[in-house]
Formats: structure tokens, C-alpha cells, sequence
């Protein structure tokens, strides 16, 4: 067996390996009864992919239907173009500035310092990353497929239309995969091409940029030359979605295929595999911590790419005592912003907001409780970051309730901003009966807040945190916090319900807001004194 | 008049489960003390420095910092203590100006922080490094990093965990000046080190820890 193969092959195969560890199987064992196992396996999940995948049709549908004027095997065909086209896009965009090519610590010793022939290592690493990234595709295509015929079929599913749906599967995964092959050979030759010699061309990046471009400007002015522009990709899609030349269509994908390989293969001679291993060891070591479930590890080293080297200093003006708390987490906050921070808040805003104009109290209660996850988990962050830096945190000078208050100030008072505008474009939209809930959410979003605190902290050991390991929170912290919220809540709505006095209604509200200071009060102290007291 | 000890144990210990890793230990550390810790690996100086600056809660025992409890009067007692750990770690997204800058806002020195901050960076050859993340920075910047933030902020008890293990010489030479100056300015200095240069250097006592065990000259 070639060396570069070998060496790639038992990486794939440990790869595999822990996917089948998950479900109990080791391509190791030989007996009998294991591979009994093993096709016991392979018809389950036959059986269970095909039924999941028959079940989320109605989600295809329901997509479909958003495409009016479209036929539904007409409307499949844009989005899986579409799809296809975007992560080729981004896939090149990536591999233009940073290289495709993936190595481990040990490629880069083993492979790298050698003088292999890098076509072969360029074709070898394409084909290992290309089936996990062709997968989603296949799903979604064999999805919208089962949507298309379940339309045209406009009736209940019966098991005399399996070898269709089977067919159907078959063939419009056999296009799909040469085609998302051909998309990564081109992505993976501008990579090459990036990586030869020592020379960087940053010009690269106007390839991915300018197709772009492109096909967005032809989209909007003139969709004849659009069409042209990409029949080779839609051209083997529709053919795999109708009814005849499917042969002609696969063909068309095999022979784009074939070019991309081609492409790569003439680009690759000169692939600087130093350049190459250098600038991915933090994507190996990222997917690795992944694979280990170890999200904190995964978050710091995406943080420590984007942050780059060096930074001028903050601007940011600081004061003396705990407010350097607050300092310390507003720099941090705005270098570290990115989507995932701001998706997180504005999921806070849907949900409050979700909570203000549901119309049973089933939904508001499924509301309240994701609301009080997401609040626990965004309002703690901060302090779980510090609680990481043990051996700085703890140095500080600060009681226990000036650290807790300083650590939760800032995402409080965020979350309480983003949930009064909630309110306030729920009342808008008419949804008065809740405007009690403007007083009361400050109360039960510092409870929660404390609760989870209070949580994290009473799981929490010295010598574990030493060590960089901190609680999670949990289901503790989320039912308490949870309790401490509603109990106000109840109390106001159970009491405005009975007395139907609405000039007191505000009276009401304000004890509740009392009470609701006083949990938040006893709260408190009660997190500071874990804060104080980690053993 | 007889001067107050600014370190003091009271029946100070540490296990781990059955493992006893600092056994029931009594000492005192008065001004101008300055205590070299030696020892095997897993002796347990690094869990006693750990006890003694609070980042390790002990399983019984006080620590006394100043007269100040660590535990019933913390604010006091961690206004007056400073501990440089053998591998410091530092927040991501603040460089190593912010950081110096973090601290000198946290223990309140407003006044004439810059100043400090620059004259020390330089003596540890980091000012051109100040701008930079401190994960960018080597094993041994990092170290003096660590120790930077101990010396930036007002403190009676300096404790530091070998802080000579990754240095270069010439800021071996820097903190060992530094060190000397605190202790003639009055500060209880407590550091472990296996380097027999810097214990020569020093010249201060010598407490050997043997088993979670201390022994005093």
C-alpha cells in the first residue's frame, strides 16, 4: 500500500472508530456474534435513516411550499443548486486565505518533512474530508426528493411506493455526490494553487469573491445568462430529480468530477506541505477537542484565531475596585463579539417576546423555561470565565458580594433591556394584559441569574478549579432560579385574576417587584457566601 | 517592641482524599523574612504556597495575612498578599498592558500605574511585547508576566512559586534584585525554588518540605 494512503487511511479508520465506539461496535473484534452485530447495525440504521428521512418530508414540504410558482422537483433543484454553490463559495473563500489541507501533529512529521509526491497527498486528504462534508447534502437532497414525491403522489404514504422512494434516493444521491466532489476538487486546487512554494498569492481571495459577485449581479438583472452560467451544475440536478436521463445527468456530474480532479491534480506539484501543516494545526487541534466534547477548548482556540497577535490598548475607561470588573469585561466583550454572542441575545429577545404573545400557557411555560436556560447560562459566563482564572480571581481584593455583583451587572442589565424591549413590542402588538411583567422581569432575571451562579459555585472545589475546571450549570440552578422567578409572578397574576380591580393592579405588581427584590436580596448573599466559601 | 508575624499558620493542613499532602503545619514569617521553600517533587510546596495565598482552601487551619484572616477577612488579608504561581494563565482577549492595567485597577493604584508598568516591562525586557495576547508570548514571558502583576500592586507578603524555573539570567538577575529590595523595604518574601544559584543569591532561611512536612533551621 502507497505510504501516503497508509498513513491516511488509519486516520479515517480511527476516525470511524469513534463514531462506531458510540454505538457499541469494534471493527477490531472478528468473532461471529460481533459481526452479527454488525449487520444488525447496518439494516437498523437502514431502516431508521430511511424512516427519519421519510418523517422530515413534511419539513420539505412545508419548505416547497415557499417556492410559488415553481414545480416542487423544480424548487428542489434551486435549493440543492443554491446550497451546493454557497458552500463552494465559502469553501474557497476559506481556502484562499487559509489552507484546505488539514494535518495532524503527527502528518506534519511524518508526511510534510518528506519528499512525497503531493498530487497524491492533495488527492488522498480531498477524498478523506470530502464524504463527511458531502453528507449533509445527500440528507437534504434525499429529503426534498421524498418531498417531491409525496406532492405528486397527494396521498397518505404506503409501503408499495418503497422501491420508488428507494430509486428516487439513489438517484438524486448519485448526482449530488460527484457534483459536491467536483465543487471541493476546485476549492481544494485554489488552495493548492495558494500553497505553492513559499510565495503567498492573496489574489486568490478575489476568485470566490468575484463568482460571488457574479452570479448575485446576474441574478437580480439578467437569469438567461445566469442559467448558462450554471447549467453545468443544474442541468445534472434536474436530470436526477426527473424522470428520464438520469444516465445523461450522471455523466454530465462524473465528467465535472473528473475536471476538478484533474484541476487539482495539475495544481498540486508544488503543494508547500510545511505551509500547509503549519497553518492548520489549530483546525486539527480544534476538531480533535471537538470530537472529545470539549466545547470551552474549541470556543478559546476559535477566540485565540481571531484575536490575532496583538492589540492596541482599550480605550475604554476604567475604574478603581470592583467596577475594574466591569472594565475587564466590557474589553473582553467587545474584542470577543462575534454571531455567536449576538445570535444568543437575540434568541433572549425572541423568547421574551415569545413569552409576552403566545396564546396558551403551555407555550408561555415552555417559553419561560428556555428563557430561564438561556439566561442562567448568558448571565454566567462571565463569572465561569473568572472562576477559569483561578489563580488571578482569587488573588482580587474583593468580598464575596462585590465580586458576585460585579460579575453579573452587565448581563443583567443587557438581558433586562433586551426583555423590557420585548415586552414593550409585545404591548405594542396589543398584548396588554402582561405590561405587570415590565416590573417584575428585572426580579426574576437577577433570580435566575443568582441562582445559576449559586449553582456553578456550590459544585465548584479549589483544587479542581486550580486545575482550569469549572461546574457547569445545572438543572439545580435552572429549577431554582426557575421557582424564585415565577413565585412573584403567581402571585401577582393569581391576585389580579381573583380581585378584577384594576386600580390596584399596580399596587399589586409593586409588592410583587418587593418580593421579588427580597428573594433576589437573600440570593445573593447567599452566592456570595459560596463564592467565599469554595472549598 | 516586638514586631507581629506577617505570615502565620495556625494548624494549617491539606488532603486530598486519604492523601495528606501538607500535614498540620505551624509557621511564621515576620518583615524582612525572606524564606526560601526546597524539597523533592511532591513534597507539597507547591499545595502549601497554594494554601497560604487562598487559592487552595485548606482542609483545616488558618492562614493569617498581616493579623487579617484570609478566609473571615479576605479584603484585608488579599490587599496585603501577593502570589506569582509557577505557570501563570492570563484572559485571551486582554494584552499584556491591559492586564497590568487590570490588576493596578483592581487593587486601586490610579496613580502612577504607567509609570510602574513601563519601568517593569522594561526591566523584564517586555515593553515591545505589551501590545501582544500573552498566549502569543513564550513560556518565559509569560512568567514574568506573572510575576509583573504581583510587583505592580502594594503588598506585605510576596509568595512566589519557583518564579526562577523559565527565566533567562538576566531577568533571574532583575527579580533577584527586586526581591532583596522588598525584603530590606520591610516585605515577608516567600518563594520555593530547586535552583541552588538563586538560594546562594538570596541568602535568606531555608525551610526544607519533605512529605507534606515542613522543616524549619
Amino acid at each position: 500500500m502507497n505510504a501516503i494512503w497508509l498513513v491516511r487511511s488509519r486516520e479515517l479508520a480511527s476516525r470511524f472508530r469513534f463514531w462506531t465506539a458510540i454505538v457499541g461496535y469494534d471493527p477490531r473484534d472478528h468473532s461471529v456474534s460481533h459481526r452479527l452485530y454488525l449487520v444488525y447495525l447496518i439494516i437498523f440504521f437502514n431502516l431508521w435513516g430511511f424512516s427519519v428521512l421519510a418523517l422530515l418530508s413534511g419539513v420539505g414540504i412545508w419548505v416547497l411550499s415557499f417556492f410559488k410558482g415553481l414545480a416542487p422537483a423544480m424548487a428542489t433543484v434551486v435549493i440543492l443548486a443554491a446550497g451546493l454553490l454557497l458552500d463552494a463559495i465559502l469553501r474557497g473563500y476559506k481556502a484562499s486565505r487559509r489552507s484546505p489541507f488539514i494535518f495532524s501533529e503527527e502528518d506534519a512529521g511524518l508526511i510534510c518533512q518528506t519528499p512525497v509526491d503531493r498530487r497524491l497527498v492533495a488527492l488522498t486528504w480531498l477524498l478523506g474530508d470530502w464524504l463527511p462534508a458531502c453528507l449533509p447534502f445527500v440528507v437534504i437532497g434525499v429529503i426534498l426528493c421524498f418531498s417531491t414525491l409525496q406532492l405528486a403522489e397527494q396521498g397518505p404514504f404506503l409501503w408499495t411506493y418503497l422501491p420508488r422512494y428507494w430509486l428516487a434516493a439513489f438517484r438524486v444521491t448519485s448526482i449530488i455526490i460527484p457534483l459536491h466532489l467536483a465543487f471541493m476538487a476546485g476549492d481544494f486546487t485554489l488552495g493548492s494553487l495558494r500553497l505553492r512554494g513559499e510565495r503567498d498569492m492573496p489574489a486568490l481571495v478575489w476568485f470566490p469573491i468575484g463568482f460571488a459577485m457574479i452570479v448575485l449581479s446576474l441574478a437580480f438583472t439578467n437569469q438567461g445568462y445566469l442559467n448558462i452560467i450554471l447549467w453545468p451544475v443544474i442541468k445534472p440536478l434536474e436530470l436526477g430529480l426527473g424522470t428520464e436521463n438520469w444516465l445523461l445527468g450522471f455523466v454530465l456530474a462524473v465528467f465535472l468530477t473528473l475536471v476538478g480532479l484533474l484541476a487539482l491534480y495539475f495544481a498540486s506539484p508544488r503543494l508547500n506541505l510545511s505551509r500547509a501543516a503549519q497553518e492548520s494545526y489549530s483546525r486539527w487541534a480544534s476538531q480533535q477537542a471537538g470530537l472529545l466534547g470539549d466545547t470551552r477548548l474549541v470556543q478559546r482556540m476559535k477566540i485565540r484565531e481571531r484575536l490575532g497577535v496583538q492589540h492596541p490598548p482599550s480605550r475604554v475607561p476604567g475604574r478603581t475596585g470592583a467596577w475594574s470588573l466591569v472594565w475587564k469585561d466590557s474589553v473582553i466583550s467587545l474584542r470577543a463579539i462575534n454571531f455567536g454572542h449576538v445570535a444568543t441575545w437575540l434568541v433572549i429577545f425572541g423568547i421574551s417576546l415569545g413569552m409576552v404573545v403566545a396564546p396558551d400557557w403551555g407555550t408561555k411555560l415552555w417559553a419561560f423555561f428556555f428563557w430561564c436556560w438561556l439566561i442562567g447560562r448568558r448571565c454566567t459566563d462571565r463569572l465561569r470565565s473568572d472562576l477559569d482564572l483561578w489563580t488571578i480571581s482569587r488573588q482580587l481584593p474583593f468580598s464575596g458580594r462585590a465580586t458576585i455583583a460585579a460579575e453579573l451587572a452587565v448581563p443583567i442589565l443587557w438581558t433586562m433591556l433586551l426583555t423590557w424591549l420585548a415586552i414593550g413590542v409585545g404591548i405594542g402588538l396589543g398584548f396588554s394584559s402582561q405590561a405587570y411583567f415590565l416590573l417584575l422581569a428585572p426580579v426574576a432575571i437577577m433570580s435566575i441569574g443568582l441562582a445559576a451562579s449559586y449553582d456553578i459555585l456550590r459544585k465548584c472545589y479549589s483544587s479542581e478549579l486550580l486545575a482550569g475546571q469549572v461546574a457547569e450549570p445545572g438543572a439545580g440552578g435552572l429549577v431554582l432560579g426557575g421557582l424564585l422567578a415565577v413565585i412573584p409572578m403567581l402571585i401577582v397574576n393569581g391576585v389580579t385574576y381573583q380581585l378584577h380591580l384594576p386600580a390596584i393592579n399596580l399596587v399589586i405588581a409593586l409588592f410583587g417587584f418587593a418580593l421579588g427584590m427580597g428573594v433576589s436580596y437573600l440570593m445573593w448573599k447567599l452566592t456570595a457566601s459560596a463564592y467565599r466559601g469554595i472549598k | 517592641m516586638i514586631a507581629h508575624p506577617l505570615l502565620q499558620t495556625i494548624g494549617l493542613s491539606r488532603s486530598f482524599g486519604e492523601f495528606q499532602a501538607v500535614r498540620p503545619l505551624d509557621i511564621q514569617i515576620f518583615p524582612g523574612e525572606m524564606i526560601i521553600l526546597t524539597g523533592p517533587n511532591g513534597a507539597g510546596k507547591t499545595t502549601l504556597l497554594c494554601c497560604l495565598s487562598g487559592l487552595l482552601r485548606p482542609t483545616k487551619g488558618n492562614v493569617l495575612v498581616d493579623g487579617h484572616d484570609l478566609y473571615q477577612n479576605e479584603v484585608a488579608a488579599k490587599q496585603r498578599l501577593a502570589f506569582v504561581p509557577d505557570v501563570p494563565r492570563f484572559y485571551l482577549e486582554l494584552t499584556t498592558w491591559e492586564h497590568m492595567r487590570f490588576i493596578s485597577l483592581a487593587f486601586g493604584v490610579e496613580q502612577g500605574w504607567k509609570g510602574r508598568a513601563e519601568s517593569g516591562l522594561r526591566e523584564f525586557g517586555l515593553w515591545e511585547n505589551r501590545d501582544m495576547y500573552p498566549h502569543n508570548l513564550s513560556r518565559g514571558m509569560r512568567l514574568k508576566l506573572g510575576i509583573l502583576l504581583a510587583l505592580i500592586r502594594p503588598f506585605k507578603v510576596l509568595i512566589l512559586d519557583e518564579p526562577t524555573s523559565a527565566l533567562d539570567p538576566e531577568s533571574v538577575i532583575v527579580l533577584l534584585e527586586k526581591l532583596t529590595t522588598l525584603r530590606e523595604n520591610g516585605c515577608a518574601v516567600l518563594l520555593s525554588s530547586h535552583d541552588l544559584s538563586v538560594m546562594e543569591s538570596l541568602n535568606g532561611k531555608r525551610w526544607r518540605m519533605e512529605r507534606g512536612e515542613v522543616i524549619t533551621e
